[in-house]
């Protein structure tokens, strides 16, 4: 019912039809099963990560900072994926993630500010466009760690985001 | 297993419709279904489903909804189809 009338909208009297009950039945049952689906929502108050994705999150940095493709890929489960709305741009397994990351010059010139986004780590990465130039806002890395490695890496090419994270929009040039 | 639904529906003459080529089966295909046998109620009668493969039975029964467009599970194309491949 809940399928028939929150899907596919179909009208009351409809669904009373096809089930062969009254359209008040149909309003009071919907009520009672879209308390259901409300019930069983998982808490989506954002906490803090955990530890384990401490851990995987400075693993992670630590791999860009020192230009260790290898040790990045080490890190990532076998079906892990990297995406990057809104662009068409998604990928699954740590072979692919590899090509691309290579192929995307992924490394160097860049600075990482680990942080957390609704709960999970993420980082916030600056890059330095010009020879010796500050480091400019550049993307938001959120990630997703299960069982102590990589799932999921979202990527935000969107340096407004950093606003919200209380993070200035370029770095001071390092001397 | 919702008892006491298909009751007046069996009362009704039946429609019988072939369903065998609606492979694969989606919520669209569905959703079609279940308008027909709204219009078919209306008009005092019932659709009874033939030939459903490509997973239709499998979604009506996900959905809850097999009480409402009941199977003839008499022809299973299915079956019939990796029974004819010995043939070519």
């Amino acid at each position: 019912m809940l399928i028939l009338r929150d899907v596919l909208r179909w009208p009351a009297a409809d669904v009373a039809v096809l089930l062969e009950t009254s359209t008040t039945a149909v309003h009071s049952t919907l009520r009672r099963a879209r308390a259901a689906v409300g019930d069983a929502q998982p808490d989506l108050t954002p906490t803090e990560p955990s530890t384990e994705d401490r851990e995987v999150l400075a693993a992670y940095v630590d791999a860009f900072e020192r230009d260790d493709i290898d040790g990045l890929v080490a890190l990532l489960r076998d079906d892990a994926i990297l995406e990057m709305p809104p662009f068409e741009l998604w990928m699954r397994g740590p072979a692919d993630i590899r090509r691309w990351m290579i192929k995307a010059e992924a490394f160097g010139q860049e600075s990482f500010t680990p942080i957390s986004a609704n709960g999970s780590p993420a980082v916030a990465v600056y890059r330095t466009l010009e020879q010796g130039g500050a480091a400019q806002a550049f993307a938001i890395q959120v990630l997703e760690v299960v069982g102590g490695r990589i799932g999921a890496i979202h990527v935000f090419l969107e340096p407004a985001l950093f606003e919200l994270f209380g993070l200035p929009p370029r770095l001071a040039a390092q001397s | 297993m919702e008892p006491g639904r298909p009751r007046e529906r069996a009362e009704v003459s039946a429609i019988d419709l072939d369903v065998s080529w609606l492979v694969p089966a989606d919520l669209g295909a569905v959703d079609a279904l279940a308008r027909l046998q709204v219009t078919a109620s209306r008009c005092g009668r019932s659709l009874q489903l033939h030939g459903a493969c490509g997973g239709l039975p499998e979604l009506l029964e996900f959905l809850g909804l097999v009480g409402v467009l009941p199977l003839c599970r008499c022809c299973d194309p299915c079956a019939r189809e990796s029974g004819a491949s010995t043939d070519g």
